[in-house]
């Protein structure tokens, strides 16, 4: 397995059988599996964007 | 700047400079003295950006641009449109919060209260038949529309609640007794006091209910006192916060946090939003002041050891101003709404009228008067008249994820000719405290990162910025 590396909440790293996997460290599930690292950066890249949980109103003012 | 931009913004303070992109709310530390200062505190977009760094040929900058390049190419850096998201659709949506005001009883006379102007004009009453009358339409209108959500009642914002006490009570057990007929759960909450005077039952009460808010006006020795006296009749079993107004010539707002902590739990600072001829105006003079003072008071922050910075976090409440910041950001909250008064959210007063919340009702074009207790009715007329701040300056704004747009009740004061557009000093403002507040959370994240873990884990908080701060670097998970 090749070393693991971290950006925000996400890790990724190369399994045994070759695929470029993408962890969610704080969940700790899986969100994909890629045959090629860039397709697993791009989604890294999109989860950090994104993240849907962060949309906030407030309640009190 | 179009919306469909990317927007970034280059903010340098104190020889310190930082990359915020306001989309996704990431930001990174820059080194200052490589970064042309044309494009220091500018809204830039990703062409702008190239451009300006291209022009340019320090070793620093073309790495810079190599990664924004790299950052592009994956579609990194999404429109600032994507944080905005229309909607005004309130018409037929939830209530979640209303605010019922019997009355304006008072027994004090702060410089700054919400209800001063209302006190003048009316000295109506409501009664618990009245009282009845408005929330069982608000709760029957969340059943007819299958509205699921809960609801908050806050009965008594515009008096001290002390004084009107047994009727409090009435209603409380009446919301208990109808509370069942209900799939959505019904709360209700209790304002804050003022504990110039407190009751055994009132006592029995918070000390059963454990939860007690109080509201100090710092020059008012003898409140100051009488709270100091006061509080000591509770249980230490009961969470106690401190809600501090502050204005606009301020001082030393480090101190201020900790004068009362002794007595309470949790201390909460929040700006009063008052009228030019108020005591403390917000004018552009007092808010520079204003301003110096916030930054001194974030550089206190940072010059302490870490024990006391922790206890500062655990001490500061859930409605501190500066905290809500300093959780927008850690968390990357994108502030959908900042409020949700006129949307899901209305204060009813003592004349029968209705408003998105208490400060407001003596504003016309922000209130409805309720016919023959015909909530629904006058709901509507109110909902049409709640501006839309998402299509003003808001929608460009660098800031608009973590602020959310203006607050009515400051927009109002500040100069009620303009309802329809955000206020320039209450942006400047927010503009400010989000500034600081991100430079001071990338001090402690770069120089003091065990320290922000503990921070992060004492307020429960989800941090969202747990990657290389330093451009650069970060650029290189994806290289
Ligand atoms: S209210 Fe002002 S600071 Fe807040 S998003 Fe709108 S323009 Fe920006």
């Amino acid at each position: 397995m090749s070393e693991r590396e971290q950006c925000g909440d996400y890790e990724i790293y190369l399994d045994n059988e070759d695929w470029w996997v993408i962890k969610n460290l704080i969940s700790g599930t899986i969100l994909g599996k890629f045959l090629k690292k860039e397709d697993a950066l791009d989604k890294i890249a999109a989860f950090l964007q994104s993240d849907d949980e962060r949309t906030e109103s407030e309640s009190v003012c | 700047m179009h919306l469909n931009d990317s927007c970034f913004r280059i903010i340098h303070k104190n020889d310190r400079c930082l990359l915020l992109d306001c989309s996704t709310q990431i930001f990174w530390n820059l080194e200052p003295n490589s970064i042309p200062k044309e494009l220091f505190d500018q809204q830039l977009n990703l062409h702008v950006l190239g451009k300006k760094i291209l022009k340019n040929d320090n070793s620093y900058l073309q790495k810079l641009k190599e990664n924004i390049k790299l950052l592009r190419k994956l579609n990194f850096f999404v429109p600032l449109k994507r944080g905005i998201q229309k909607n005004n659709s309130y018409r037929s949506s939830d209530i979640t919060q209303i605010y019922v005001n019997p009355s304006l009883d008072c027994n004090l006379n702060c410089w700054f209260c919400y209800a001063k102007d209302s006190r003048k004009k009316n000295n109506s009453k409501l009664d618990f038949e009245d009282i009845s009358k408005v929330i069982l339409p608000i709760l029957d209108y969340k059943k007819e529309n299958n509205f699921s959500s809960s609801i908050g009642f806050s009965i008594g914002f515009t008096e001290e609640l002390t004084l009107n006490f047994q009727l409090f009570k009435r209603i409380k057990s009446s919301i208990d007794k109808i509370k069942k007929q209900y799939e959505f759960s019904i709360f209700l909450f209790l304002p804050s006091t003022n504990l110039m005077q407190v009751t055994e039952e009132y006592v029995d009460f918070i000390n059963d209910y454990k939860h007690l808010t109080v509201s100090i006006d710092l020059e008012n020795k003898n409140q100051v006192n009488k709270v100091v006296q006061n509080i000591e009749k509770f249980n230490l079993d009961v969470e106690k916060n401190l809600i501090i107004p502050i204005h606009s010539k301020i001082k030393d707002i480090y101190d201020i946090y900790f004068r009362f902590s002794s007595y309470f739990d949790y201390i909460s600072l929040r700006p009063v939003r008052v009228k030019d001829d108020s005591k403390y105006p917000w004018t552009l003079e007092n808010l520079r002041n204003n301003k110096l003072e916030i930054s001194k008071f974030l550089k206190k922050l940072l010059s302490l050891d870490d024990e006391d910075l922790l206890l500062f976090f655990e001490k500061i409440g859930p409605t501190d101003y500066f905290a809500r910041y300093f959780h927008r950001i850690v968390e990357r909250q994108r502030m959908n709404e900042r409020c949700i008064a006129g949307k899901n959210a209305f204060a009813i007063n003592s004349a029968m009228e209705i408003s998105p919340c208490s400060s407001l009702p003596d504003y016309d074009d922000l209130s409805v008067k309720i016919s023959d207790f015909n909530i629904q009715d006058a709901l509507e007329k109110l909902r049409k008249k709640i501006p839309n701040y998402k299509e003003t300056e808001c929608s460009t704004c660098y800031i608009q994820s973590y602020c959310g747009g203006p607050c009515m009740d400051w927009v109002v004061k500040l100069d009620d000719q303009n309802l329809f557009h955000p206020n320039k000093i209450e942006c400047d403002f927010n503009k400010h405290i989000v500034e600081e507040t991100l430079f001071l959370i990338s001090d402690l994240i770069e120089n003091r990162k065990e320290l922000f873990g503990l921070i992060i884990k004492k307020r429960r908080m989800r941090n969202r910025l747990n990657y290389a701060l330093d451009f650069n670097q970060f650029s290189k998970f994806f290289s």
